[in-house]
Order: C-alpha cells, then sequence, then structure tokens
C-alpha cells in the first residue's frame, strides 16, 4: 500500500485509510494553553500502520533473549519485565504518535513536539481537561477487548489503580506525580467515562498517560477470577499469567528456558506476527551467533561490537533509531570530594569522550550534551562547554585543592558489557590527569543496592531513560530533591535546582515554562552532577526481510507493527 | 651443587622429559610473577593501541577488546594467578597438615583425645562435601571479586584434602616405635607430634602442593570467566579468556586463545611435576 | 551380612548430622553475605519505605537466629523459599533443573567409564607402543585443560566454522517443543513417548557439552584404571596365576577384579567434579540446568536458591560418598568401618 507511506508528517494532516478507522488527531491547542482541549482520534495514527494484507499473514518469530523477565507484574524491574509489560499489556490511556525517523521502515514516536502535540489516544478517543489542569476527564474507546474477550470499561481503569496503591509500586510513584491522591478520587461516570480529581494541576497529565512502563488496564474481571480471598488482588497469578488487553498473551513461561506468546486476536489492528516463540540464551556472544547464523529473527541485548559486526552479513539487518538513553558517570555527593563542583567539572573535562564513541559505541549514536536527550523539546547543547582536555582537567583539579589528584573508586553493574569498556577507558584517561582510579564491578543486585542507598563513591550507568518527553520531568526524577526522592543516586542538591523541576511539574506549557527549562539545562551543564556519555541510539538486531519497526520511549521491541516483506 | 647435580632427584628427573619440562615451565612462571610486568612491552592494564588487531609484528598476540595488548597481559598474568594459587594453597598447607597431625596424633590413646580427631574428621567430612566450584562462586560471587576472597575461599576448600592425606601418613607413622621412644624420654605428646611424628608424614602432603596449586590456577580462571574472581582489567587468564570468549563467535579467536593455552601449560607443568614427584617418592611405583 | 548391616547402618546414622551442619553452614555463610536483593525488587520508583516492606516481607529484617530457625522449619516442610527472579517456589525450581545437570553429569560419567575404564585397562595389558603414548599425553593434558575453553573451542570450530552441532540453545533446538514431562531428562522422555523430532533434537544438542565434559574428565578415570590394573598385573598373585599356567585372559579378569575398588572412588569423585564443573559449561551451552541457575542466583543476589542448590548439592555428595563406600565394602572384604 503505497499510499500509507506518503503520509506526511504534519499533526493536523486528515486521510482517508483504506479500513477506514484512521481519522486525524482534531487536536487543537497544541502547545498552547488548555482551555477547553478535546482531543478525539481513533486508536492508530497515520504512519508505520499495518496493512491489511499482512495481518492475515500469521507469522512466527523466534527470538533471543537474555533471561526470562522475574515476573510480568510490577514486582519486577528488569528490562525482560518491561519488554512482556509492554507485549501484554501495552500502555495506557495515551500514546505517543508514530511518525516517520527518515529512514525507511522505522518509526520513532514523537516525542519532539511541544506541549501535548505528539500525544494521541490508544484507549482513549476523547478526552478533556479543565482550564487548571486539575480535573481529566478520559473517555475509552469502545470495543477494545482483552485476550479472554472482556471488553474495556471504566471498572477494568479503576481496579487498575485501586490495585496500584495496595501494591505501591511503580504505578503509585506515577500516582504521586500525577498527584491522584487515592482511587476514590477517580469518578466514574458511565462505562466508557471517567474523571481523574487531582490535588495540583498537572500539565504533564498526557504524557504521563503515553507510557507503557507500568504495563496497561488489567482486565478486571479476568483477573478478578484469579483472586482469593487472601489474595484479592490476584498478585500470585498476575506474577507468572497476564490479564491484557494487549496485542500479546503470555501461553507458555518456563522461567530461564523459552516463552511462547500468541497474539490477542481481539487487538486493533491485528499483529501480523501470530505466534512469539522465546528461547532464553543468556550468553551475548551465542545469541550473536544464533543470529548470524540465521537460527533466530530477533536476538535481544547485543552490544554495539557484536551488531558491527552482524551488519557485514548481508542476511541480518540492524535497525537504529535516535532515543532516550543517558549513560553517564556519576560522582555521589555523599563523599566529600565528589561534592565538589570543581572536582566535578575536572572529571568532566577528563573524560575520553570520543574515545568511548569511537571504540565502544564504533561512532554509533552520539554524543550527550544535555540532561535532556536530543530528541525532546527544548533540547540545547550551549551549556554543555567540556570536552576531553588534560591539562584544564588538572588545573581545575588544582583549583578544587587537590593539585595531586586524588584517589577514585568507580563502580559499575558487571553485567552490561560496554559499562565496563567504558569504565576501563575511563580509568586509563582520569590516571592520566592523577585521578588514581579503581574499578569496582558489581553484581547487578548489589550494584543496585549500594547505588540506590547511595553507598558509592562514583558510578557508570546506562540504566536511566526518561520517558516522559520533558526536561522538568527528567530533572526532576534523577536529580532532584534527594531527601524525598530516592531515585536522584548522586545526591544532588541544588536548592535552584530543585524549585526549578518541582515548579515545572505543576506548570503549563508557555514562554514561562521553557524559561525554566532552559535553566535547568543551563545548571545541569555548569554543576555536572552527572558526566554525559553517549547515546548509543535504539539498535536491535533482525534477520532480514521484516519491517516496519516502531521506536517508543520503552526502548522495547513492539512485535505488534513487524510484518515482513 | 655438585651434590644437587648427583642426586637422586636429577638422576630421575634426567631421564624425564616430562619432569623437565614441568619444571621449567614453573620455573619461567615464577620468574614471571617475580618481572612479568616490568618486562612486558607494553601497559598490561590500559590500552595499548586499537582494539582486536589479530597477531602481528608489534602485538604479538593481537589486541584485546579495550586495546590492551594480550602478550604484555600474559606475561603479567602469573604474578596475579600464582600468588592466588600459592598463597591459598600454603594456607590449606599449613592448616590441613597441622590439623592432620593432630587428627592422626590423637586418633588412639585417651579419650578426649580421639573425641577431637574424630571431630575434625567429621567437620572435613562436611566441608568436602560442598561442590566446590558452586560454594567458591557463592563466597566469592556475593561477597565482590577480590584476590583476597578468592584466595580464602580457596584455602578453605582445600584444606580437607591436606587433612586426610597427613593424618593418613600420620597413622602409619604413628605405630612406629621411635615415637615411643620420644615420649618416653620425656617430649610432650605434642611435641612429639609436631617435631617427631610431622617431619616423616609430609611427604604425600607435599606431593599434593604441587597439583593443587595447579588446581587452583584452574579454580580462579573458571571464577574470573563467571566474574566471581578478580576484578577487571586486572591481567588474569581466566578473566582474559572471559573478555575474549565473546570475540571468539565473531572470528577474532586470538582474544581467548593465548590465554587459554597459558593456563592449560601451566597447570600442566604443575601437574606433571606433582605427579612424577609421587612416583619419585614412592619407590614402589618407580618403572 | 551383620558385619554390613552393622557398616552401612554406622554410616548412614552419620550422614544425617552430616547434612544438618551442612545446611547451618550453607544458611549463614550465605546470610552474612552482604547483597541485599530489596532493593533490586522493590525497583527503581520505589519509596524507602517500599523497601523496608519488601525487606520485611523476605524476612531480612529479622536477626539472624530468628531467621535460621524460619530456615529449617520451613525445609522440614519441604519449603525451600521462592527465587525472586523466576518467582517461582525454588523447589518446583530445582525439580524443572535438575534432570537437565543430571542428564550431563550422569551422561559424562557412564561415558568416562565406558570409554575410561576398557581404555586403560587396555593400555596396562598392552605394555608399550603407541596407545601407550598417545594415552599418557592425552592423560595429562587433558586434566588441566579449563573446560569452559574447550566448550568454547568445541563451539567455535564445530558450530561456528564446520556448522555440524547444532546451536548452543539448551537442550533443545528452536523451533522444537519439549516432550511430555515425565522424568524431565528430555532424552529419555522422547524415547519414552515416542516423540521423534524432540528426540533426536535432544541428542544432537547433547553432543558438544558432552563432548567437553567428557574431554576434560575422563582422564580421571583412565589414569586410575591403568595404574590400578597395572599394579595388579603385577601383583604376587597374578605372578602366581601365569606361573601356573593360566589362561592370559583369565589373570586379567582376576586382576580386574581386584582393581575394581579404587576406580570405584574415582568414579564417585568424578561426578563430585562434575556437579561443580559442568556448572560452566552449562553456562555455555544455555544448558537451563542447577548449575546456570546457581550462576545466576548468585549474579542476582537471589539467596533461596543458592542456598538450595549448594545444600541439593551437598546432599547429592553425601550420597554418591556414601554408596562409594558401601560398594567398596562390598567388594573388598578387608575394609572395615
Amino acid at each position: 500500500m503505497s499510499s500509507d507511506r506518503t503520509v506526511t508528517a504534519d499533526p493536523l494532516y486528515c486521510g482517508l485509510r483504506r479500513r477506514g478507522f484512521l481519522r486525524c488527531a482534531a487536536a487543537a491547542g497544541a502547545g498552547g494553553f488548555a482551555s477547553f482541549v478535546v482531543g478525539a482520534n481513533h486508536a492508530l495514527a497515520a504512519d508505520g500502520s499495518v496493512p491489511a494484507d499482512k495481518s492475515a499473514a500469521g507469522y512466527t518469530l523466534t527470538a533471543a533473549y537474555a533471561a526470562s523477565p522475574p515476573a510480568v507484574d510490577e514486582v519486577a524491574f528488569t528490562m525482560e519485565t518491561e519488554n512482556m509489560l509492554a507485549l501484554c499489556y501495552a500502555g495506557d490511556l495515551m500514546q505517543y504518535k508514530p511518525v516517520p525517523s527518515g529512514t525507511p521502515g522505522i518509526y520513532v514516536a514523537d516525542m519532539a513536539a511541544q506541549g501535548d502535540g505528539g500525544v494521541i489516544g490508544r484507549w482513549a478517543d476523547k478526552w478533556e481537561s479543565s482550564a487548571d489542569a486539575k480535573t481529566w476527564t478520559f473517555h475509552l474507546r469502545p470495543g477494545i477487548k482483552s485476550w479472554a474477550g472482556n471488553e474495556m470499561t471504566s471498572a477494568d481503569i479503576v481496579w487498575t489503580w485501586q490495585r496500584a496503591f495496595v501494591m505501591k509500586s511503580a504505578r503509585f510513584f506515577f500516582a504521586t506525580v500525577m498527584a491522584l491522591e487515592k482511587p476514590a478520587n477517580i469518578e466514574v461516570i458511565d462505562k466508557y467515562t471517567f474523571r481523574f480529581h487531582l490535588a495540583q494541576p498537572s500539565p504533564l497529565q498526557l504524557k504521563l498517560m503515553a507510557m507503557s512502563y507500568y504495563g496497561g488496564p488489567f482486565d478486571a474481571t479476568l483477573a478478578k477470577q484469579h483472586a482469593t480471598a487472601s489474595d484479592p488482588w490476584a498478585k500470585d497469578w498476575l506474577k507468572n499469567h497476564d490479564a491484557g488487553f494487549g496485542p500479546y498473551h503470555i501461553v507458555k513461561n518456563i522461567p530461564g528456558q523459552e516463552m511462547e506468546l500468541t497474539r490477542n486476536e481481539n487487538f486493533l489492528p491485528l499483529p501480523p506476527i501470530k505466534r512469539i516463540l522465546i528461547r532464553i540464551v543468556p550468553d551475548a556472544a551465542t545469541r550473536t551467533a544464533l543470529l548470524d547464523r540465521g537460527a533466530v529473527d530477533y536476538a535481544m541485548r547485543l552490544p554495539e561490537r557484536s551488531l558491527q559486526a552482524l551488519a557485514k552479513n548481508p542476511a541480518v539487518e540492524i535497525v537504529r533509531a535516535k532515543a532516550n538513553f543517558i549513560p553517564y558517570i556519576g560522582p555521589v555527593e555523599t563523599n566529600e570530594i565528589m561534592a565538589k563542583t570543581k572536582v566535578r567539572q575536572a572529571m568532566a573535562y577528563a573524560t575520553p569522550y570520543d574515545e568511548i564513541h569511537q571504540k565502544v559505541y564504533f561512532g554509533e549514536g552520539r554524543l550527550i550534551k544535555s540532561i535532556t536527550p536530543a530528541i525532546f523539546p527544548n533540547y540545547t547543547d550551549k551549556f554543555w562547554v567540556y570536552k576531553y582536555d588534560p591539562e584544564t582537567a588538572k588545573k581545575v583539579l588544582a583549583e578544587a585543592g587537590y593539585p595531586n589528584g586524588f584517589d577514585l573508586k568507580l563502580s559499575y553493574d558487571n553485567s552490561i558489557a560496554e559499562m565496563a569498556e567504558v569504565a576501563v577507558l575511563v580509568k586509563s584517561a582520569y590516571d592520566g590527569v592523577g585521578i588514581r582510579t579503581t574499578l569496582d564491578p558489581l553484581p547487578a543486585a548489589v550494584y543496585s543496592e549500594r547505588k540506590l542507598r547511595r553507598q558509592l563513591m562514583c558510578q557508570v550507568d546506562n540504566f536511566q531513560w526518561p520517558w516522559v518527553a520533558d526536561t522538568g520531568y527528567t530533572g526532576w526524577v534523577y536529580l532532584g530533591n534527594p531527601k524525598t526522592n530516592v531515585n536522584n543516586s548522586v545526591d544532588f542538591d541544588n536548592s535552584e535546582f530543585n524549585e526549578l523541576v518541582t515548579a515545572m511539574m505543576h506548570l503549563p506549557d508557555g514562554p514561562e515554562r521553557t524559561k525554566k527549562d532552559l535553566r535547568v539545562q543551563e545548571i545541569a551543564a555548569q554543576e555536572v552532577p552527572w558526566i554525559f556519555l553517549v547515546e548509543p541510539g535504539w539498535r536491535e538486531a533482525f534477520k532480514k526481510g521484516w519491517t516496519n519497526f516502531h521506536w517508543y520511549p520503552d526502548n522495547n521491541v513492539h512485535f505488534e507493527w513487524l510484518y515482513k516483506t | 651443587m655438585r651434590r644437587l647435580w648427583d642426586s637422586d632427584l636429577w638422576r630421575f628427573a634426567r631421564l624425564r622429559p616430562a619432569v623437565v619440562f614441568g619444571l621449567c615451565v614453573i620455573i619461567v612462571n615464577l620468574c614471571l610473577a617475580a618481572v612479568g610486568p616490568a618486562i612486558a612491552p607494553y601497559p598490561t592494564q590500559a590500552p595499548a593501541g586499537n582494539s582486536l588487531i589479530p597477531p602481528n609484528g608489534t602485538y604479538w598476540f593481537g589486541t584485546d577488546v579495550s586495546g590492551m595488548d594480550i602478550f604484555s597481559r600474559v606475561l603479567a598474568a602469573p604474578r596475579i594467578d600464582l600468588t592466588i594459587a600459592l598463597v591459598s594453597t600454603v594456607i590449606a598447607f599449613v592448616c590441613g597438615v597441622a590439623l592432620g597431625v593432630v587428627s592422626g596424633f590423637f586418633a588412639q590413646g585417651e579419650r578426649p583425645g580421639r573425641i577431637a580427631s574424630t571431630l575434625i574428621m567429621r567437620i572435613a567430612d562436611i566441608v568436602q562435601a560442598f561442590p566446590m566450584f558452586v560454594f567458591a562462586l557463592a563466597l566469592v560471587g556475593l561477597s565482590g571479586p577480590s584476590a583476597k576472597n578468592v584466595i580464602i575461599a580457596l584455602a578453605f576448600l582445600n584444606i580437607p584434602f591436606f587433612l586426610r592425606l597427613t593424618r593418613s601418613a600420620v597413622l602409619q607413622v604413628r605405630s612406629k616405635t621411635f615415637v615411643e621412644a620420644a615420649i618416653c624420654a620425656g617430649n610432650s605428646r605434642l611435641r612429639a607430634a609436631f617435631f617427631h611424628v610431622m617431619p616423616n608424614a609430609l611427604a604425600p602432603a607435599m606431593v599434593h602442593f604441587s597439583t593443587t596449586v595447579g588446581f587452583s590456577i584452574l579454580l580462579t580462571a573458571g571464577l574470573s570467566f563467571v566474574g566471581a574472581g578478580v576484578p577487571p582489567p586486572t591481567p588474569e587468564l581466566g578473566l582474559m579468556i572471559q573478555v575474549g570468549a565473546q570475540n571468539m563467535i565473531t572470528g577474532q579467536w586470538w582474544t581467548a586463545l593465548f590465554p587459554g593455552l597459558c593456563l592449560a601449560v601451566t597447570v600442566l607443568a604443575f601437574s606433571l611435576f606433582g605427579d612424577n614427584l609421587r612416583i619419585f617418592l614412592d619407590p614402589t611405583n618407580r618403572r | 551380612m551383620r558385619r554390613f548391616a552393622l557398616f552401612a547402618g554406622k554410616r548412614l546414622l552419620f550422614t544425617i548430622p552430616q547434612l544438618f551442619a551442612v545446611s547451618v553452614i550453607v544458611f549463614f555463610l550465605i546470610r552474612l553475605l552482604p547483597g541485599d536483593p530489596s532493593y533490586m525488587l522493590a525497583g527503581p520508583y520505589a519509596s524507602p519505605q517500599r523497601v523496608q516492606e519488601v525487606r520485611r516481607s523476605l524476612g531480612l529484617d529479622q536477626p539472624i537466629i530468628t531467621q535460621y530457625v524460619r530456615y529449617l522449619e520451613r525445609l522440614s516442610q519441604g519449603d525451600f523459599g521462592t527465587s525472586w527472579r523466576t518467582s517461582q517456589p525454588v523447589l518446583s525450581d530445582i525439580r524443572e533443573r535438575l534432570p537437565a545437570t543430571l542428564e550431563l553429569v550422569v551422561g559424562a560419567v557412564l561415558l568416562s567409564v565406558v570409554i575410561g575404564i576398557p581404555l586403560g585397562v587396555a593400555v596396562a595389558t598392552s605394555r608399550g607402543g603407541v596407545l601407550e603414548r598417545l594415552v599418557f599425553f592425552y592423560g595429562m593434558l587433558a586434566g588441566s585443560l579449563p573446560d569452559f575453553w574447550i566448550g568454547l573451542l568445541l563451539i567455535l570450530i564445530f558450530f561456528y566454522f564446520l556448522g555440524w552441532a547444532p546451536a548452543p540453545v539448551g537442550q533443545l533446538d528452536f523451533a522444537v517443543s519439549s516432550p511430555d514431562h515425565i522424568t524431565g531428562a528430555y532424552v529419555i522422555d522422547a524415547l519414552l513417548t515416542g516423540n521423534g523430532p524432540a528426540f533426536w533434537s535432544a541428542c544432537a544438542q547433547l553432543v558438544l557439552p558432552l563432548a567437553t565434559l567428557v574431554l576434560v574428565y575422563m582422564p580421571l578415570v583412565l589414569k586410575t584404571a591403568r595404574s590400578a590394573m597395572e599394579e595388579m598385573l603385577y601383583s604376587g598373585f597374578v605372578l602366581q596365576a601365569r606361573a601356573s599356567g593360566l589362561p592370559r585372559w583369565m589373570q586379567i579378569r582376576y586382576a580386574l577384579r581386584n582393581a575394581l575398588p579404587p576406580v570405584i572412588t574415582v568414579i564417585g569423585i568424578e561426578f563430585w567434579f562434575l556437579l561443580g564443573g559442568a556448572v560452566l559449561v552449562e553456562t555455555i551451552f544455555a544448558w537451563g540446568g542447577l548449575g546456570q541457575y546457581a550462576v545466576e542466583s548468585v549474579i542476582n543476589s537471589d539467596y533461596a536458591p543458592l542456598q538450595a542448590v549448594v545444600l541439593v548439592t551437598a546432599v547429592f555428595t553425601t550420597i554418591v560418598f556414601l554408596i562409594v563406600d558401601i560398594l567398596y565394602y562390598l567388594i573388598d572384604p578387608r575394609i572395615s568401618v
């Protein structure tokens, strides 16, 4: 269907689709003040959709994963869990609109649009907000069915949020972000309509609801069938089974060995891939070899080195898109040396950015120059003045009071190959300016624990990618208010920064917000709480022949779009 | 010097190329442990060139994924591997022999001695019931990779072997008349145990020493391979194999092959030496 | 018979306190090590209160003695705890994985015995020649080779370059579904249920890992068989048999019978080595057995599975040694308690 491909990227484009169920996003007020914002559209956008004949194809895809998800509920937080949650639950009420990335066959979430310009409905087909952004009303599209055949109604939404307050996990965290104080504050208006009553203005509400990090609405009818008197929220059953409205459904799960997913026949548009067979292959080199030999369609989590080698194989394609990763070196400010700004600045001058970019990432991706990912709105690189300059580093180090350098312990999660390579390069560069570095690779669980307890001296990390396309949110969640925010693992405590990011969470879009946005980026560059490294981009390795890849800020592969040319 | 030349040991060794080979490799390793890092042409813990260069004139064994020269790291590796293996084996030897002597000496005689002796044996049984590798993995993996932790784990796991060997030797020697004579002459029991019996019961443990060193090197390499050994970028053979293993699949065979070969040759040398020492010391086995 | 009963009884009786002591050591050693999974479990968005809640639910906030007592209580009911990584009870995790490890270990021991003993005997009785040289070199070399390195080499040569062996993805190839569960060992299950494709796939997947283990661990059996046999052949009673004019095969038979005890011991030792050694091979071949489970548990600070695996392997080893001792006693009546 060539007409599918010629759709422009203009969010206001309207065109009739072959299947007739895609109409334009009549989202007025994109970027303006929200007086009465009414949004209406159908589930999917114009770009990167699935042609009807492909839906009927019913492919089988074989995949090699690095590990099993410990659970498919918000009790586990590995990448595999996120991946399964995205496939089974597909995310919350809204979504970012897919737009062409510039590479044929690859579409990306429209995160660069100002305000809510890039956000469209996923489960919701109409939504409105009050003028003060404290009341948000959503209307569900009728006819959304889970794999068990139950239709999504307001009851499912309410049950999902009630469960969140019991689980006190990721979804609960976002309830506090949006200032939803209790599940009773969700007012059910009718079968498909409900209203959030928030305690504070939440101008980011639509973007928060565009996440799929914490799964999506549960099929409450199905879940309740598996609840017991002692387990009214079906925690046990939902650990290993899904009750979702998403495109796929788990039929087999042998932890550590294999998984099988089958498509939800009620999901629209019908995913072309009917079966997904997953085999757990812990060793990255073996996964690479499997793909190389054509034994699998997809191999997960391969380091850049393997991807470069695979790119030479004509039967393999490497899919790339700009993403929101922020690998960084994080001096932890509970340590008195790391707490000195000039020390951090010296380290920023001593870091071999280009060498890391070339040797670890083979020139792919781009250097990070701001706390805000380059694909987010209001991104600027003008404040990041640092480049590899050992002489300046030594000078600043002396100014900081350490003319003879100091001893540094650099910790990282040793299960991530690229972190280890980065650490080795950083060590030899730092050794050269007098920062005597010892490497401290830690097992994943020990690393998580020490990082969150702020017990490390300095960490090299890549496990952060902000989901919400907003500087304020990014700054607030990772670098703000350390006393109340556990995620601020480097203990960065700058009062102006804290004020700005907190204010931005409740400020609607406009010139005042943009001013604060830039100031946040400026402080992040001047105070250097994080020394930014390389954004490697979203990169996945597939057997050649698959197309229609969609990048979403969760950085998972969304199999529901894929089909074979 | 003359005496060494004419000694039994040398005559024995001369006839067996295996022993000469083993001895040579061990001596080379010991020398490298002493001077290896100093004579290495390139830095051993920092990149020396581009990554993954195949073996050529400049980099004899090629470079690994971080650009470090493999040949230099192989030269520096014996210091780490041998230190860990020797220190842990020495600790295991000293503790194992001491416990074995006590256990064997007091195995017959008065009640308290017998109880102590049996207790020691049973504890050794229990320690030996653990699968060596998994236990070392647990000990080191959870407390963090470091040479110190590996040494402790290995020493702990090797004590029972030395204990048993010494104990059975002591049991044999104990019944000899010279021991009774020593006690009659006024030596205390403990003194008799350690000054009269022990020197004559050391042989099996000493023989086992060499093989244990070899085995410890293998175990250290195995632990490093799963990330529970020494921290990177320490030049250690198992760690080098782990890093190199990923590149083997993409065709860069030199990254894991050379460290693996060196590991095999070193362990082989220690085993050969130990094995032949046993043959040498046991006349009935001589052929 | 009565002596035997006494002997066996005494040994069995001692095993119980031995296992108990093992459980104590395992528990305390692992619990006392650093690495608190609560943070990882609670996830990156958890509040400090939530982390405390998780710790409480795992029982990690209790004093260590209390934790041990509760551990024993649960153990006596067959509850080994839950792995946070698989969200399953550890017991069912182990039950799923143990057959895979046993397949490798038993297979390797069987092959070592079947190949190693005849080879060792042949070398001992043939006196000299090329065979002896070759076997000698192989024996010396193989014992020094790291098993994980050999495994990698075999994959590189036979899968990557030659394409003869299937991909190291575990016990079955990709498209093949697992056979119905009877014993848990895929080869046997496939055979019993007549599942052709699964059977051949399972056998094909076994080739490389077994080859790795056998190559590295068989020399132990080989050397012992050879030296024990040699010793017997030159011993007094065989000399006597030869002098009396008995045929060669009879001499060998007598020698063999008496050479068995050390061989049996070494088979027991080989089991013990393999239980530990199979760990790395399992990881390389994604075998999904107990060893791989143990490695992953260490990396993820997953206490319950680690304790269970160490305990299970220790129990196994103790049983194996017990059997070895009993067999030894049966074969050689001179041995006393």
